[in-house]
């Protein structure tokens, strides 16, 4: 399966969860934010949604602003 | 204190966390200043390098965190920005900012009218950062914001209150409390958008880029409250000719 991540490439033989994905990607849950064809996906919903065929998912984090 | 929706706030002085050297010496200068709103910006994630953690050390100061939408051109994506804002830091607290423009970062005010309509709708806590232009403030408040934050000069520029006439027409309007956002240069910048009325300063490139942050942090709290306990003393009134302060007694006339 392949999928998408702020644009890049990325693969995996067995299929994800978005919380397995962010593992997968070493990324910390915490101040980050996730959309999947640019529909938001509600932290609660990360254990149960399945990364699917050709998704393009955005991943959001806090950073230093004014 | 002020009051803003929900929340309590000793500290008149809103901080940002941008343009700072390292995120150690960020929380320092933000601890030290006793700011308890503090702005924060979002980016995508660089998959293959990110180490940048700037949100631990906040959490640990135990400040409230106000997300931005800075980035966003239009009320479309400002709406989308608010969405992942609140997903990411858990708080329907948000300053709204639209400035398609990246020269002079100026707010977009019907975009923003519109934003902030429909961010009240989805339930957030909307701190619009405009112009000053009182008629704009008054539809925002009108809106349902929560707060205005009308700027003194463009963010970044350190120019002080150049909308000052302006900054005092929404203050005496406003029904929402009024934070003068951008612009501010210094602390007397500061002190002075305090002594006109204004309920709190949003302080960040002052700040951050200044040799001594934390020293910074510190001089703009003091300038705030001093700035705050004039104005609620009540300033003297202002006169073209001098009001004599001694006694014009007579007493050297047989000199």
């Amino acid at each position: 399966m392949q999928f998408f991540v702020n644009d890049q490439p990325l693969s995996s033989e067995i299929p994800l969860t978005l919380t397995q994905m962010l593992e997968q990607i070493n990324q910390a849950e915490k101040g980050v934010a996730l959309a999947v064809n640019k529909q938001i996906v509600s932290r609660s919903q990360w254990p149960q949604k399945k990364v699917e065929e050709g998704d393009r998912i955005t991943l959001i984090k806090a950073t230093a602003g004014g | 204190m002020l009051t803003i929706a929900d929340k309590t706030f000793n500290s008149r002085l809103f901080t940002g966390t941008g343009k700072f050297n390292n995120s150690q010496t960020m929380a320092e200068a933000i601890k030290a200043s006793e700011s308890e709103l503090v702005t924060m910006a979002l980016k995508r994630v660089d998959l293959n390098d990110d180490q940048d953690d700037i949100l631990s050390p906040l959490i640990e100061a135990g400040v409230n965190l106000l997300p931005n939408t800075s980035g966003a051109r239009d009320a479309r994506e400002a709406v989308y920005a608010a969405q992942l804002a609140r997903e990411a830091l858990q708080t329907n607290w948000l300053k709204l900012e639209i400035h398609p423009d990246p020269k002079y970062l100026l707010p977009d005010p019907i975009e923003t009218l519109k934003a902030c309509e429909e961010l009240v709708e989805l339930g957030f806590v909307v701190l619009p950062y405009v112009h000053a232009d009182p008629v704009l403030c008054k539809k925002l408040e009108e809106a349902g914001a929560a707060a205005v934050m009308p700027l003194g000069a463009p963010i970044g520029s350190n120019l002080g209150l150049k909308t000052e006439e302006f900054l005092n027409i929404i203050i005496e309007q406003s029904q929402v409390p009024v934070v003068v956002d951008a612009g501010i240069g210094s602390p007397s910048d500061a002190a002075k958008a305090m002594e006109l009325g204004a309920d709190a300063v949003l302080v960040n490139t002052a700040i951050a880029v200044s040799k001594d942050p934390v020293a910074m942090g510190i001089a703009f709290k003091e300038a705030v409250t001093a700035g705050r306990r004039a104005y609620e003393a009540g300033l003297g009134v202002r006169s073209h000719q001098a009001q004599a302060s001694s006694p014009l007694t007579a007493f050297l006339e047989d000199f």
